[in-house]
């Protein structure tokens, strides 16, 4: 037998009223005249033996009375015998996630799931802890109607969410449930993606409900790439989507359609590509729209792309740069990229040795000479950039630079790249306030690319002595990204799910929403918004950089709604699948364990009560039959 | 002036209502044990019917139809002689009887369970007088024993004139000593009736019985006829209400604890046993037996006494 509420087990003490009753009734006080004594007394002594009896009994009754409504407060589970269903710390997990818009059957996906979710939290009752965990990363605990109204007032999310953390999140808060028996109910569309990674549960019990439904058609735009990142004033977009009838798209940018036409049927694993052309009237960022012939499948039928339109940023190569990066530079401004600068005072960003002094933007490589490390370091300091290089490594290692924080991620990747020569890049202390920067790349392990709000610090010279950065086909757009993007001011551009958390790809005071309202901004990482979009961050009342905000178009992928997989990737002693929406409430309350006994004990102490007071009254003393008269 | 306005009183009170049916603390409220008795005797006497006894004594009273089996003696034979029918003559029975009062005036006998109502002693007392003024009107003699662990007072009996006021005056002395000892003054009481006549005892018999019937069982072998009072307040019969407290007895001094919620049932059973006991030991020796709390009518248990005489009781009116 466990309790729920064992602290009110220390009522127990309060057993001794009735021993203390009786104690201090043997004190008596009260003196009466009573001439007929001699019938008390012959009474006492025929009936001593009795009344004895009689008074060990109505104090066992008393005594089990106040131990059975003590226990009873306790809320003890047993079991065997007891009332209703099993107390349960039960966590519903509910999918909101943007699949669950699909409408099917007149009803989206979302309601049915929502009325699932119902039929359990009206079921509850006051011996259960519920929560209710969304992959929206919504908590929220409560009795059954409170959650019922939260359940009602749940709206489906723009992306995918984190449903693989809200039902690790929700076994936890179960397994806090304890001595309850504990349940995590999975109400989901049963979209694949949504749960990316397999989750260990041990002895939680797991119930998952993942209607078996006809997939709606489905019409996705996947991707909507733009070439190059600086429109000068024209450029590229790059439009991957599918579905499964012909179907018309548009282009949309600014307050104007640049481009429209009609894609052919394609499978979702094998999107049509579409390059469109066009132009920005306007310059700065623009943000645009890709949309599809709406579908009962909404959300995934738009997605919306960011474009910055204007002169192409200058630069300065400093010939301590070396002659690699003066050629890729060369390459860049033929084909308009890029344009040269008279001198760093006009540039906009300065590619130099990180030995010379440079005040603006700028990309610093390491000495080739390791004896100017102490120089590089000396400027480095003046400039507030808090690397520093450390000793010289002459090992061949290679580099990584697909990192998950990084933004914005770069589209031109230097991993695989050889390194023969490096420095160790070194953080030192700063303020608070000051930018720490981020790791772009690692080579051998350790930091290699490091960026912050205007510089780039590359831990080799890029030379061949070096490194093969310079001779790779990669090189000269990776150059680009960082001149254009990283850079030139204002031109960060970054990608986000709704509801990801990233770190902050700019230094920026400010966000502001598509319908124009703003927001501030602290340090750190930002949690993305939850509509789609562009948003625009800005700093010092300038737009420095662009956050476009789409669908994880893995969440569009309905090809494999169903309910086997959620077997596989929830590994538990008891989990159960459930496709009916109306036997998930008896999936749920039908676990094994302990019922309530608070109304059993209840029960128990008013009986002892009921019969402490027909034996008090004497209903069961034996009585002679006949009256006295005279 | 006091016993102006009592006497102004009773025209008002009676005719409502008879004295001996009143609420006896009420009534005896109103005077004296003297008067009190009176209007008990009278509103008793208003209330029976004339029913004769009729017997064989002096006194003719009427003939009758002889029965075969009729003592020849009373066959009237000059009725016989002159008209040839056989009655026998009948007569008024006239008895002259000494009875004696014992009255217990013990300790216990001074408590009441409520203030409001009589003692048990003082409602003997007025019972008695009635009794004795009664039986004076009768022309019967009439004595008193008083008792308690002694002999306190002895009223010989008599039918003279002033005999009731000596009565009154005895039965109105204050009370005496703590402890009961009825033997000795049923004792008394049977030696000062020299021919059979009958002893009255009025007690709330809170002793043993066995001495007491053992005497009374003497007192019948002398062909006295006995009649015993039992006099009881409510209190006694049904316990008293309240919390548990230390009961003590008056005379004896015993105390215990009890609490009456639990204990009342058993009580009362041990009363109803008490009192089957007395009934019981009293008919087994001849003695008659009556009870009478103390919240009834005076009327109700002179009824009482005079229904226990029996045949060879008092001859009332």
């Amino acid at each position: 037998m466990t309790f729920l509420a064992p602290l009110l087990l220390t009522l127990a003490a309060f057993a001794g009223v009735p021993l203390l009753v009786h104690l201090l009734r043997r004190r008596v006080t009260r003196r009466v005249e009573f001439p007929a004594v001699r019938f008390l007394l012959q009474t006492q002594r025929e009936h001593s033996r009795e009344r004895a009896v009689r008074n060990r009994l109505l104090l066992l009754l008393r005594l089990l009375a106040v131990l059975a409504l003590v226990a009873a407060a306790a809320r003890p589970m047993a079991s065997l015998g007891g009332t209703g269903h099993p107390p349960l710390a039960v966590a519903i997990v509910l999918d909101q996630s943007m699949s669950t818009r699909a409408v099917i059957d007149g009803s989206t996906m979302l309601s049915r799931l929502q009325q699932a979710a119902q039929s359990v939290t009206s079921q509850l009752s006051a011996d259960d802890r519920a929560w209710l965990v969304t992959n929206g990363g919504m908590v929220v605990a409560g009795d059954g109607a409170t959650l019922n109204r939260e359940i009602a007032e749940l709206q489906p999310l723009a992306g995918a969410g984190d449903l693989s953390g809200a039902v690790r999140r929700a076994a936890a808060l179960v397994a806090a449930g304890a001595p309850r028996t504990p349940v995590v109910v999975v109400l989901t569309d049963g979209q694949h993606a949504a749960l990316d990674t397999a989750i260990t549960v041990n002895n939680t019990a797991v119930v998952v409900h993942a209607p078996v439904v006809t997939i709606p058609p489905n019409r996705v735009v996947h991707d909507v790439q733009v070439e190059p990142a600086r429109w000068v004033p024209g450029g590229r977009l790059v439009i991957s989507l599918s579905a499964p009838d012909s179907a018309a798209w548009r282009v949309v940018l600014g307050d104007r359609t640049v481009s429209r036409g009609v894609a052919p049927a394609s499978e979702f694993s094998s999107p049509q590509q579409i390059t469109v052309v066009a132009q920005a009237e306007d310059s700065g960022w623009l943000a645009g729209r890709v949309e599809m012939d709406a579908d009962d499948f909404p959300g995934n039928d738009a997605r919306a792309f960011a474009v910055l339109s204007g002169a192409p940023p200058s630069v300065v190569v400093q010939p301590s740069a070396g002659p690699f990066v003066d050629a890729a530079v060369d390459v860049l401004v033929s084909d308009g990229r890029l344009r040269r600068s008279a001198s760093p005072s006009g540039a906009s960003v300065v590619i130099t040795s990180a030995v010379d002094e440079v005040s603006r933007a700028s990309l610093r490589l390491a000495p080739l000479d390791p004896l100017q490390i102490v120089s590089a370091n000396r400027a480095l300091e003046r400039a507030g950039i808090p690397w520093r290089f450390g000793a010289v490594r002459r090992d061949t290692v290679l580099v990584d630079d697909a990192l998950q924080n990084a933004q914005p991620q770069p589209s031109a990747h230097l991993s695989g790249t050889r390194v023969t020569m490096r420095y160790r890049l070194d953080r030192v202390a700063t303020s608070a306030s000051a930018d720490s920067g981020v790791v772009l790349a690692t080579a051998g392990g350790q930091p290699w690319i490091v960026a912050g709000s205007n510089y780039v610090l590359i831990g080799s010279p890029l030379h061949v002595a070096a490194t093969n950065a310079p001779v790779l086909a990669a090189f000269v757009p990776w150059l680009r990204d960082v001149v254009t993007q990283r850079l030139s001011d204002g031109a960060t551009l970054a990608a986000a799910a709704p509801n990801d958390t990233i770190a902050m790809p700019v230094q920026a005071d400010s966000l502001r929403f598509p319908d124009g309202t703003q927001i501030p901004l602290g340090s750190g990482r930002l949690v993305v918004p939850e509509a789609t979009g562009v948003y625009l961050f800005r700093r010092d009342a300038r737009t420095v950089g662009a956050l476009v905000v789409n669908a994880e178009v893995e969440e569009s992928d309905v090809a494999a709604w169903g309910g086997d997989i959620w077997k596989d990737r929830i590994a538990g002693s008891d989990v159960q699948l459930e496709p009916r929406a109306a036997n998930v409430a008896e999936a749920v309350f039908d676990r094994s364990g302990g019922r309530s006994l608070t109304w059993p004990l209840v029960l128990l102490a008013s009986l002892a009560l009921v019969a402490e007071a027909l034996i008090a009254r004497g209903v069961f003393a034996p009585r002679t039959s006949h009256p006295v008269h005279a | 002036m006091e016993y102006a306005v009592q006497v102004a009183t009773i025209p008002v009170l009676m005719p409502a209502s008879r004295a001996d049916l009143l609420d006896p603390s009420a009534l005896a409220a109103l005077g004296h044990l003297e008067l009190v008795a009176r209007w008990v005797v009278d509103g008793f006497l208003t209330g029976l019917h004339r029913s004769p006894r009729k017997g064989f004594s002096v006194e003719f009273a009427e003939h009758r139809p002889y029965q075969p089996g009729d003592d020849l003696r009373y066959l009237d034979w000059r009725i016989a002689a002159r008209a040839d029918r056989w009655v026998v003559k009948q007569f008024e029975e006239e008895t002259n009887t000494r009875a004696m009062l014992v009255l217990d005036v013990s300790a216990s006998m001074r408590w009441t369970g409520e203030a409001a109502r009589l003692t048990k002693l003082a409602y003997a007392e007025h019972l008695l007088g009635a009794l004795a003024l009664l039986l004076l009107r009768q022309r019967d003699a009439v004595g008193l024993v008083r008792a308690d662990d002694s002999l306190r007072s002895v009223v010989m009996p008599s039918t003279r004139t002033g005999q009731w006021f000596r009565l009154a005056a005895a039965l109105a002395q204050p009370g005496g000593g703590t402890g009961t000892d009825l033997v000795p003054a049923l004792s008394q009481a049977a030696h000062l009736v020299r021919r059979p006549g009958f002893v009255v005892l009025v007690s709330d018999l809170l002793v043993e019985p066995a001495p007491v019937i053992e005497q009374l069982r003497t007192i019948r072998a002398r062909g006295h006829e006995v009649l015993v009072l039992h006099v009881l307040d409510p209190v006694e019969r049904d316990f008293p209400e309240g919390a548990e407290a230390v009961f003590t007895d008056p005379e004896s001094g015993a105390s215990i604890a009890a609490t009456p919620g639990e204990i009342r049932a058993e009580y009362q059973d041990t009363v109803r046993q008490a009192l089957d006991e007395w009934r019981t030991g009293l008919l087994q020796v001849g003695a008659r037996y009556a009870l009478a709390m103390t919240d009834e009518p005076f009327g109700q248990a002179l009824r009482a006494l005079v229904r226990a005489t029996g045949r060879g009781g008092m001859p009332i009116a």
